[in-house]
């Protein structure tokens, strides 16, 4: 065991400096104020730094309703609403969702749902009318998270830290803005509808023009001279022009200004990619860039008039068989609209654009007179699945209602930040002094394995990404009181195999093998609940069942494997016959 | 300061089962009778804590909330020497834009919003489903655990002291006139794994006591082997204890409640480790199982 010691300190040495390593810039971060470290820092949870946790939910029975096929005869729309309304009811009774109690609803009547759903499937099965259902179902939720997404991202305007957004379950959203104050002018703005439009992009010499008239507006009225008409590069393929990553705030701030507006023709406006691209330059470097384009502002066609976009991969016979293609439908208005303006625009793009944001911008090959439009040029079928959930949003308004608020105020988190600091340090020396005073250098060695499980706590927190809440706070503070028990059991065991008479060196070795098992069932345990609490609900509780099971897992590791190797240490140095308990 | 321990537990063992059995009798009754008193996280509702700079006049407050709201809101003030603020309780606002807006004409600009909580009626409904399924697997889980690792008498040891320790912990919130929150559940639960965890240490010495000396007693053993593990016992609640009485001390008002779950469970969780898991095994073993006696 003694020829093993070498290994034991290296694992304990790499684990206590690459905790180090990890912690450091948090510590640098909260404790020094050192902002630059701020990215690198372990996050806190809204409880602590202040801000709004929003749950946005997907109304179920809106959403079937308004997915319904619309031109249903009264007789027939009754009967649909009386199905609804019994699956809510059993939905409320069961806890379960909505679209499986009216598959269980029709099953048990004897209902067919083609017959309200004709405009999503023509089959007479049951189970693939459900299907087509939970899929319009993902892609009016994914549409929701690339809608908020896009809004949430827009608002980081406080540099508070980045906003975030999260899938709960299957109809859930949660929303978190760090360190917003005006809670109803939030709410307002994530409530909002989408706006959702398919324009068409003009000429690329039109954006020319407009680029070359608001530079010559630069030049003749602002005093720092900016030559946008540098920054920014016609593209090869689109109408579009492409703007260096680094520029794209600057430019940005420059088209808020209105007398830069009013350069830019009435019936037309400047909109921006939502995603980035990246392009080798001339000099063979990896430059990434934002497109923007110059479309109509008269829409083409807007949100209400698409039908039930799908991503399907295309049939054969088609021109892009085997490929991942969208396809979608309009309703009346949309039809002859988009039939008129295809026609006119053959071999130009259309934009599809969401809250000002470009999704995608495919050419028109053909006039589309039936309403039924395939998109096409997709790499991956992930891609497809994304503009699909992106002219969902132009189907139907998704009716989103919010189901929790908890909003916390600066002063009340920073008041929680104290106590929760406050408690642990308070917490940890009571109980190291504690344990020194029963078990003298004994209690010592435990307290250095409380200390290095606290190190070791913090570095994993950070590298899970875990934000530390005040009940995530609590949980650490749980863990000190409890962790410093293996070591009790451990202790006592040793001392019962002293006083029975075994040498030191084999004492220290059967009261550690001897209390393995018992610390392994106890810790179990104790896992098993954290690991339930972990499901019962969002935010805080979780915040305090990752903290407790983390704290437990490696409180294992210091409280046995760490400790044994300081004890087996000293003997090798001093052959202490006196063991102090 | 260290011990040996020769105390005769078996002796209290009927006593202590009575005491504990009338608490646990009264506690369920008291929650028949009496409710759980559920806070917003389980009824829907929302709550906000306003500070106000100046002259608090809570009875006007009231009756501008009431009349513009058309509900009965239940308004406090809490003050303490650090802070004090009022709590507005209401039933589910969706957009608390119009409390902000009452709250302008009554104070003007001398009120700061502290928090809101706001729970939909319908997430409420869901949270008590997940927290009482959160619970039931829990005891399920851990009884399904103690029955591999060590066997069916020892489980329903186990579960008797769980139900016993999480039953009077809600009776004596149900008698402090507390609410049981999503994070009181959360405290049960904890306590739940505090309490097995104390309890599978003596089922352990017990359990190698019994190994060693087939022979013996089985009073005998379960008394001996409680002393054995009574320092451990003593020293690790006393470590949980500190932190727990100092996160009621000092982990602010969000936190007390939790904690207050916390101390009461764990001065249970261990007494009930020694007083309900141990008797509960110890007639179920001298009652049923003769095999090691015949052995």
């Amino acid at each position: 065991m003694l020829d093993n010691l070498k290994l034991r300190w290296l694992v304990i040495v790499c684990t206590i400096v690459s905790s180090l390593y990890y912690i450091y810039p948090s510590v640098d971060y909260y404790i020094f104020n050192n902002l630059s470290q701020q990215k690198q820092s372990l996050n806190l949870g809204l409880d602590l730094r202040g801000g709004l946790n929003i749950i946005l939910e997907l109304d179920d029975y809106l959403f079937l309703q308004r997915l319904s096929k619309k031109n249903l005869s009264n007789q027939s729309r009754n009967k649909f609403n009386e199905i609804l309304k019994s699956a809510q009811k059993n939905a409320n009774n069961n806890n379960t969702k909505l679209i499986k109690e009216v598959e269980l609803y029709s099953e048990s009547n004897n209902i067919k749902l083609n017959k309200y759903f004709s405009n999503l499937s023509k089959s007479s099965d049951n189970y693939q009318v459900i299907k087509e259902i939970n899929s319009q179902h993902d892609y009016a939720m994914q549409s929701i998270l690339d809608i908020m997404r896009n809004r949430i991202e827009d608002h980081d305007q406080y540099g508070l830290g980045e906003p975030s957004i999260q899938k709960l379950g299957d109809n859930r959203l949660v929303v978190e803005l760090a360190g917003v104050t005006d809670i109803s002018k939030a709410k307002n703005y994530i409530q909002r509808t989408a706006d959702f439009e398919l324009s068409l992009v003009e000429n690329q010499n039109q954006l020319t023009d407009v680029i070359v008239k608001i530079q010559g507006y630069i030049d003749s009225k602002m005093d720092r001279s900016l030559a946008i008409d540098s920054l920014m590069i016609p593209d090869g393929g689109s109408e579009g022009y492409l703007v260096n990553i680094e520029n794209v705030q600057a430019i940005k701030n420059l088209l808020k200004s209105d007398e830069i507006n009013n350069l830019i023709k009435s019936n037309s406006k400047i909109v921006w990619d939502n995603k980035s691209l990246a392009y080798y330059n001339q000099d063979n470097e990896y430059v990434e860039y934002k497109k923007l384009y110059l479309v109509s502002s008269n829409p083409a066609i807007s949100g209400g008039m698409i039908q039930t976009p799908k991503a399907i991969v295309a049939d054969m016979g088609n021109n892009n068989a085997g490929q991942w293609v969208v396809n979608l439908d309009m309703n009346k208005e949309g039809r002859k609209k988009w039939s008129k303006f295809t026609g006119a625009n053959i071999n130009r793009q259309v934009a599809i654009i969401l809250d000002d944001l470009v999704f995608m911008a495919p050419f028109i090959r053909d006039k589309i007179s039936s309403g039924s439009t395939q998109i096409s040029g997709f790499e991956s079928m992930e891609e497809a699945k994304d503009i699909a959930s992106v002219l969902k949003a132009g189907e139907l308004p998704a009716p989103i209602s919010i189901v929790q608020t908890n909003y916390v105020g600066p002063s009340l988190g920073k008041d929680s930040i104290n106590d929760g600091g406050k408690s642990m340090i308070i917490g940890l020396f009571l109980v190291l002094i504690f344990m020194l005073l029963y078990y003298k250098g004994s209690g010592l060695i435990a307290n250095l394995a409380v200390i290095c499980n606290i190190i070791i706590v913090f570095a994993v927190l950070y590298t899970m990404n875990a934000v530390l809440t005040l009940p995530g706070i609590a949980g650490l503070l749980l863990t000190i009181g409890m962790s410093v028990d293996a070591n009790v059991i451990i202790f006592e065991r040793i001392r019962e195999e002293i006083n029975s008479k075994t040498p030191n060196y084999a004492a220290i070795k059967n009261g550690y093998n001897k209390a393995f098992v018992t610390i392994l069932d106890a810790n179990i345990t104790t896992l098993l609940t954290a690991f339930i609490l972990s499901f019962l609900g969002s935010g805080p509780i979780v915040g305090f069942a990752t903290t407790l099971s983390v704290g437990i897992l490696c409180s294992m590791f210091t409280a046995i494997f760490f400790t044994k190797t300081i004890f087996l240490t000293l003997f090798k140095i001093n052959k202490i016959k006196n063991l102090s308990l | 300061m260290i011990q040996n321990f020769k105390f005769s537990f078996v002796k209290y063992f009927k006593t202590m089962f009575i005491i504990s059995s009338a608490a646990f009798i009264i506690s369920v009754l008291s929650l028949f009778i009496l409710g759980i008193k559920s806070s917003i996280d389980f009824t829907g509702g929302t709550i906000i804590n306003v500070a106000v700079d100046g002259t608090i006049d809570l009875s006007n407050l009231r009756k501008v909330l009431e009349e513009n709201l058309n509900q009965s809101i239940n308004v406090v003030e809490v003050k303490s020497d650090e802070e004090s603020y009022i709590l507005l309780k209401m039933s589910y606002l969706s957009d608390e834009k119009i409390i902000n807006d009452l709250l302008e004409t009554v104070y003007g600009n001398n009120y700061v919003i502290n928090q809101i909580e706001s729970i939909g009626p319908k997430l409420g409904d869901e949270l008590k489903i997940n927290a009482r399924n959160a619970i039931i697997a829990s005891l399920l889980l851990i009884g399904l655990y103690i029955s591999i690792r060590f066997d069916g008498y020892y489980a329903i040891g186990s579960l008797f002291a769980l139900l016993h320790d999480v039953f009077i912990t809600l009776g004596i919130f149900i008698f402090m006139n507390m609410e049981i929150s999503i994070s009181i559940i959360a405290a049960l639960l904890t306590i739940v794994g505090y309490s097995l965890n104390d309890t599978i240490v003596i089922y352990d010495r017990i359990r190698e006591n019994m190994f060693l000396n087939p022979y013996r007693d089985k009073k005998k053993i379960f008394n001996t082997s409680l002393n054995q593990t009574l320092n451990r016992t003593l020293v690790t609640s006393l470590t949980t204890l500190i932190v727990v009485i100092v996160l009621y001390f000092y982990g602010g008002n969000v936190l007390k409640p939790f904690a207050i779950a916390l101390i009461i469970g764990v001065i249970l969780g261990t007494y009930s480790s020694i007083f309900i898991a141990s008797p509960v095994t110890l007639f179920l073993e001298e009652k049923y199982n003769i095999e090691t006696e015949e052995d």
